[in-house]
């Protein structure tokens, strides 16, 4: 059995991808255990691959006209919606030897908690190759993952009750990309599990399907902790690159 | 007044990632740009930019020499979703398609 951290917590786009690379770059010299992050972005917020164009994933006039931040994600994969009351993103910030060499079965072994809490709250989930969660063949929980230093982070979400109309009001896919995934818009291939299960799933269900998900899947003891003042202040000045338009812009 | 030309190339890898090229050269057949995204994951993640950095500023005219570059970059990068030699591919064939371009218009 594993020991990981348990961190519970909530913030800004920047802060949560400052920390989590804060975390990366802290577990690599052994100054924070392994780490299991449950999170939620406080405001919505749409992060977007590292190596996504803003304009190609983003509908930029919705999204300005009603505020929602769009952050560049350390790590590679798909633009997100994270909605403050529908979805709760994890990162799991672990030694690199914990996990399989393989990066589709590490993304599996990693996403293993999430696919069990989505059953634990009553859907048949799925882990599907490359990077997806998926309820009857549709997508409630993307993962993606950046190793360095002997360390992986991955990140991943859960879309409890995500209003799935600002999602595909939000972002924007490549025809090719949906022609191949056989749907004709965003909305058509993606769900949560409350419209799976017929009824509203609460934030505190979903947390709590997740901690035993993860324990279960991961044969983990999560120990809850807090945050150490080096953590945060590592997450501070990070914070500025992801604030930052260059950043942001790093492919228009 | 410089011409500038922009070539794309969009891939979608059967069950995998979305890769989109765009390549902007100018009227001497020199690359202003090589912009590489999509929602792949590559390893080291940086190689890519350095890609585009090693193209940036380089004729066309020297395609071979470029290539061997680019072959030396990626033979050091695990990309994931897209197979690596099809991405390879992609990108040569875009280099040749803006010579093949920037000489058409040079013509002109």
């Amino acid at each position: 059995m594993i020991k990981l951290r348990l961190i519970i917590d909530e913030g800004d786009g920047a802060y949560n991808m400052a920390l989590d690379e804060a975390m990366l770059i802290l577990r690599s010299v052994n100054a924070i255990p392994d780490t299991l992050r449950l999170y939620v972005f406080k405001p919505s917020t749409i992060t977007i691959g590292y190596f996504q164009s803003v304009s190609e994933s983003v509908n930029e006039d919705f999204v300005n006209s009603h505020r929602i931040p769009v952050v560049r994600r350390p790590t590679g994969g798909g633009a997100v919606y994270h909605d403050t009351y529908g979805e709760i993103t994890y990162s799991i910030i672990i030694s690199e030897d914990k996990v399989p060499k393989d990066y589709v079965e590490s993304f599996r072994f990693l996403a293993e908690g999430v696919i069990r809490a989505a059953r634990i709250l009553g859907a048949p989930a799925e882990f599907k190759p490359l990077n997806d969660g998926v309820i009857a063949g549709k997508k409630f929980s993307g993962q993606a993952q950046l190793r360095r230093l002997g360390v992986v982070l991955q990140h991943g979400t859960i879309m409890y009750a995500t209003d799935i109309d600002t999602l595909a009001q939000s972002l924007l896919a490549p025809k090719l990309k949906l022609t191949h995934k056989g749907v004709r818009a965003i909305k058509e291939r993606v769900t949560t599990i409350s419209n799976y299960v017929g009824r509203k799933i609460s934030k505190d269900e979903a947390l709590e399907a997740l901690i035993r998900g993860f324990s279960e899947a991961l044969n983990a003891k999560l120990i809850e902790g807090s945050l150490t003042e080096v953590e945060l202040q590592l997450a501070s000045s990070l914070r500025w690159k992801y604030l930052s338009k260059t950043w942001t812009y790093l492919r228009p | 007044m410089t011409v500038k030309l922009t070539l794309e190339k969009e891939y979608k890898e059967p069950k995998g990632k979305y890769l989109h090229l765009k390549l902007i050269v100018n009227d001497r057949c020199c690359i202003d740009n090589m912009v590489i995204t999509g929602d792949f994951f590559a390893y080291p993640p940086e190689n890519i930019d350095k890609l585009s950095l090693v193209l940036k500023g380089s004729t066309l005219f020297n395609i071979d020499d470029l290539m061997k570059r680019v072959e030396g970059i990626i033979k050091n990068t695990e990309i994931i979703g897209i197979n690596g030699r099809i991405f390879k591919e992609l990108i040569l064939g875009l280099l040749k398609e803006g010579l093949k371009e920037c000489q058409r218009v040079k013509e002109k």
